[in-house]
């Protein structure tokens, strides 16, 4: 019988050979597209690039020139490093790596046709597509606030000129003046993260404005290290910050960035600058792509990929990622997980089981260090934790330098993971 | 005791100890110690490593890993595995790997060297 393509494609030999080959194209390269070189994104094209020897082309679309770390933005707040030091530019990753870096938008997704759209106007082919495009905030979460008022009442919360800002409107407050946060509910970017700006903010007073006073509005009644954080409030900043959780009253909060107050419970307070941390979703490509239910994107912990769609695999904060925290440490450890199954999918490499894990340090004065950590699995249900780890209260000084020095190690370690 | 007796006895002591590791940290059996790890699977997992532990340069406050023998790798993992080393972070991460692993870890290591 003449094999035509009819009957190929009905045969058992198709059917094996659909099953059991990697995905065979009709001419060059599989190719890979990656949404967002922060920490998943970059990472996922890295070792995407790295690891299959150039047989895949990958091609990395992030709007910024230079990426800014959101993890250690808050020590650029209190001093303890440049805006420079963590700044990266993506240029290793174009020359050593080969990968097409595109500093442009995704702004639509046809899973059908297996296209990104770009804002400049282009169109990219995919065979798999990964987004770890981080979160967007979700509008009017915080009552009188939009972005139209993030340049009077900083987010910061997407590291580099906001986070400038912020860090000019705390050295510029009067003596004695009010800095006041509006922290988010859960689940929410790096659990710590306000905390430990929190703990920053208050270190860079302490030298300058030792009267100021930090007021925070938390709809959660309790946070992330939170023993920790308010054993180090007490011994370094006594007297200085007053965090209002929920059963105080701290979820029923609105602004008022014209006027520069900050409302309470019905208490209406002025402040002389603010940092509100709306609530927040997936970054908002996932919700046009169509692979988001309610605010994330549902991921199988086996290979990052969408619940939705099995060619786009979703890393970092924009995903469903079971007990894993949103951090920059969980999309690195999640890009090499989806990375290793990308491989595997298009030219048939090995694919392991899926391993990762989290560490979160957190920086409360100088030398004084503190982190929490997990190693997780992937089950069928979510990606699970199997063990894990925190600083305890009353820890040596010595320890607790050699954590923040360990931090400081990661920080460089990390970075040349995702960037080269 | 008689000569060939005492011959006997140091060959059958130094046999003995000929299986283990002698060292401050822990001790491992031959068996453990001679495991032949999968580079390819030591290599996947390493990736993890490395996100703390840089391939080329180091870091203050994290060690260097590159450059350490099979053997000293194996058993400073081990050692916190049994928290003979104190470190949470490492000792979280040994703690999740099998003796294979840790075979395969130490295999892909040294294939750097």
């Amino acid at each position: 019988m003449k094999l035509d393509r009819r009957n190929f494609i009905g045969s058992s030999a198709a059917i094996a050979a659909a099953l059991s080959a990697p995905t065979v194209m009709a001419s060059g390269k599989p190719r890979v597209v990656v949404v967002g070189g922060g920490a998943g994104g970059a990472t996922a094209a890295r070792y995407i690039a790295k690891d299959s020897k150039g047989a895949i082309d990958v091609t990395l679309v992030e709007p910024t020139r230079s990426y800014y770390t959101c993890f250690f933005s808050n020590l650029y707040i209190g001093g303890f490093r440049t805006l420079d030091s963590i700044g990266h530019s993506y240029g290793n990753l174009a020359t050593e790596y080969g990968i097409n870096v595109v500093h442009d938008w995704a702004v639509g997704i046809d899973r059908g046709a297996k296209t990104v759209s770009l804002a400049g106007g282009s169109t990219l082919n995919y065979d798999r597509l990964i987004l770890s495009p981080g979160i967007d905030f979700i509008d009017g979460s915080v009552e009188g606030w939009s972005i139209n008022a993030q340049n009077k009442m900083p987010h910061a919360y997407k590291a580099g000129s906001q986070t400038e800002l912020l860090k000019a409107q705390i050295e510029a407050m009067p003596q004695g003046g009010v800095f006041a946060m509006v922290a988010p509910p859960n689940p929410y970017r790096c659990p710590p993260g306000p905390y430990e700006r929190i703990s920053m903010t208050a270190h860079l007073l302490k030298a300058k404005n030792p009267t100021a006073k930090i007021i925070v509005a938390d709809p959660k009644p309790k946070f992330s290290k939170m023993g920790l954080f308010q054993e180090g409030w007490g011994s370094h900043y006594s007297g200085m910050i007053d965090w209002i959780g929920s059963e105080f009253g701290g979820g029923n909060v609105s602004v008022d960035p014209d006027a520069m107050t900050v409302t309470i419970d019905g208490e209406v307070t002025k402040v002389d600058a603010c940092n509100v941390i709306p609530a927040m979703k997936a970054g908002r490509i996932c919700e046009i792509a169509g692979i988001t239910e309610g605010n994330w994107a549902p991921v199988s912990g086996h290979t990052m990929q969408s619940r939705i769609d099995e060619n786009i695999h979703v890393l970092g904060d924009a995903s469903a990622q079971g007990d894993m925290p949103k951090s920059g440490y969980s999309a690195n450890s999640q890009a090499k997980v989806a990375a290793m199954a990308v491989r595997g999918a298009l030219t048939g490499s090995k694919v392991f089981p899926a391993k990762f894990s989290n560490t979160c340090w957190s920086l409360i004065d100088t030398n004084d260090g503190v982190k929490v950590g997990a190693t997780y699995e992937a089950t069928d249900e979510k990606i699970a934790k199997i063990d894990g780890f925190v600083s305890k209260t009353g820890e040596a000084a010595d320890l607790r330098k050699a954590t923040y020095e360990e931090s400081i190690g990661w920080y460089s370690g990390i970075t040349a993971d995702m960037f080269g | 005791m008689p000569n060939h007796l005492k011959v006997i006895m140091t060959v059958l002591v130094y046999w003995f100890y000929a299986g283990f590791v002698h060292s401050a940290e822990v001790e491992l059996p031959a068996e453990i110690l001679n495991i032949v790890g999968d580079p390819e699977y030591g290599e996947y997992l390493a990736s993890d490593c490395k996100t703390c532990h840089k391939v080329e340069g180091s870091a203050p406050g994290v060690p260097s890993i590159i450059g350490v023998s099979k053997r000293d790798l194996i058993i400073a993992l081990h050692a916190y595995k049994q928290k003979v080393r104190k470190n949470p972070v490492m000792q979280m991460m040994a703690n999740r790997l099998s003796n294979e692993e840790i075979a395969a870890l130490a295999a892909y290591f040294e294939g750097l060297n």
